[in-house]
């Protein structure tokens, strides 16, 4: 009998996913014309935006990983 | 010639190549011990090698003087965008590297593509890419000897490549990792120490703005085409995400769970210098030079260092860029030296290498490679940062998407991915050399290329073994 093909992907974890969608909703949101408008003690909210969400994403990504169990 | 400055440089370098001396005996032994540390380093050790490894000469000056020229938003996406690839990468490739083994980015695509073809391409797009990428750094070291010690270029040049080619060559990946962390912690000691100074003799944060906006209103705007913005950030997260000289960082920690979150880790320190070097620092720079037109960039950040320190802390400053430079050259002199060493001539040699030897030949590759870096960047191209940039770019529109697609796609081929690899490659060569695009938007025609023929040609050629299918899915356990 003929096999079929898997053509799957392979699942990320629920964290990653939310990691990954906050990024690339920020990294939007702080491309739009309205945000770069924005300033903030003289500096583009675009910027502010950016400095945030890559501040936010490792401390999420470390206190998400702490719930797996280390493997060797 | 200054002697306080010089003197403290040199105590440094000192120690810098005493690290390699110290791991000299057990990098000696294999070539996992070379080439990987003996995957025995630590999270926090490996987080501040990581932050010195992807901030370059280039993140200590020429980011304070591009931020201070042509505005800190522009510089900013880029450096945030650095950090942002190493918690990407983080996320989808860090932990089935390590699951893997693999010492070097290409022995890993080689492990889910055991093609032949592929095996040879992969190293050398690597190796010629990081070679432009070093005479970059190279020319840095050479422009601060000139600016900061008062030496002449060619001096500053010799003796960076001396240093960095010495601890590399004797201690490998061990005595790499531990001189990146050194120079890590002392990058972030220079930046906190210089933007607490210069917010002190400014007068705080918002009079350091104040200050700065009244001679460059535009300091803090976006002032070219959005899209170039946009661009210049995801081009460093592709960067991130997919650079062997990064990459090769994940082999040497003690488990997927450590590599996982030492990237955030790096993630997190790259952040909080990039805050601090283009905004704060950046705006002092400005602040300091007035209105007038910044004719060295890479040197404004010098001027800053001039009025808010003793020769003491200028010393400990220059030994804080020289370090940013020797820790970026070393990672990629070891990278591009592995691609050739480890992934073609022990390829190449049939019969089997003994693991002492190939510790050897990747000393006599480390020296091979430095040399004619060396010899390049005595007279190095005008436009060095705009080559070294385009090669990058080239690298990540051959290498990225067959990593992801190899890592997260059962049904990627070999034939898609050396397809994807050889289009990939080739279509930003042609972008590049035959049309005049906006800067850095080169990948974003070069990946969807990549992209469709990965999927076509994957789709059209014979599945994967189902060896192969359970090695990769053992990565994702």
């Amino acid at each position: 009998m003929k096999k079929e093909r898997d053509n799957s992907f392979f699942r990320l974890e629920h964290s990653s996913i939310v990691s990954l969608t906050c990024l690339f909703s920020v990294f939007v949101v702080a491309h739009l014309p309205g945000v770069l408008s924005i300033k903030f003690y003289g500096l583009t909210m675009q910027s502010w935006l950016l400095s945030l969400i890559t501040l936010f994403i490792p401390i999420w990504n470390i206190i998400a990983s702490k719930n797996e169990t280390p493997t060797s | 010639m200054k002697v306080v400055e010089i003197a403290v440089v040199l105590a440094y370098c000192v120690f810098i190549v005493g690290i390699g001396f110290y791991f000299k005996n057990r990098a000696s032994r294999t070539a996992g011990g070379y080439w990987s540390a003996e995957t025995n380093i630590g999270i926090g050790v490996n987080a501040f090698a990581l932050l010195a490894t992807v901030m370059s000469g280039g993140g200590m000056m020429g980011n304070i003087g591009l931020a201070a020229g042509l505005g800190i938003p522009f510089i900013l996406s880029a450096n945030l965008g650095a950090g942002a690839g190493l918690g990407v990468g983080s996320l989808l490739v860090a932990q089935p590297m390590r699951k893997a083994g693999a010492k070097t980015v290409a022995e890993f695509i080689k492990m889910r593509f055991p093609n032949r073809v592929i095996s040879y391409l992969v190293p050398i797009i690597v190796a010629i890419t990081y070679t432009i990428y070093l005479v970059a750094q190279m020319k840095a070291s050479g422009t601060v000897g000139q600016y900061l010690l008062g030496v002449s270029y060619n001096t500053g040049l010799i003796v960076t490549w001396i240093i960095f080619t010495f601890y590399v060559a004797i201690g490998g990946m061990l005595a790499v990792t531990w001189a990146d962390f050194i120079q890590g912690m002392l990058m972030m000691l220079v930046v906190v120490a210089c933007s607490l100074a210069a917010l002190f003799h400014f007068g705080g944060f918002e009079a350091t703005m104040a200050t700065a906006v009244g001679y460059f209103p535009d300091i803090g705007t976006i002032s070219m085409p959005v899209s170039a913005y946009a661009a210049f950030f995801l081009l460093w997260v592709c960067v991130g995400l997919c650079s062997p000289h990064i990459l090769m960082r994940v082999s040497t920690t003690k488990n997927p769970f450590g590599a996982r979150v030492s990237m955030n880790g790096g993630m997190f320190l790259i952040t909080i210098f990039s805050i601090l070097t283009s905004i704060v620092l950046g705006a002092a720079t400005r602040a300091t030079i007035g209105s007038a037109q910044v004719p060295n960039p890479d040197a404004a950040f010098l001027m800053l260092l001039d009025i808010i320190f003793n020769p003491f802390w200028k010393g400990l400053a220059a030994a804080g860029i020289f370090a940013a430079i020797m820790s970026t050259a070393a990672g990629l002199l070891l990278a591009a030296a592995a691609a050739i060493a480890n992934d073609i001539i022990v390829n190449l040699h049939q019969t089997g290498m003994s693991p002492e030897k190939q510790a050897n030949l990747g000393r006599i590759m480390v020296f091979s490679v430095s040399l004619i870096v060396l010899l390049l960047s005595f007279n190095p191209p005008k436009y060095l940062t705009l080559l070294y940039s385009a090669a990058m770019g080239f690298l990540v529109s051959g290498l990225m998407v067959p990593l992801l697609a190899g890592l997260w796609w059962k049904g990627t081929t070999e034939i898609g991915a050396l397809v994807s690899i050889v289009a990939g490659a080739s279509t930003y060569a042609v972008c590049f050399f035959a049309f005049q695009m906006p800067k850095f938007t080169e990948i974003f025609v070069a990946i969807p290329v990549g992209v469709v023929c990965i999927v076509v040609f994957s789709l059209a050629s014979k599945a994967p073994s189902p060896e192969t299918l359970q090695q990769v899915e053992a990565w994702h356990a």
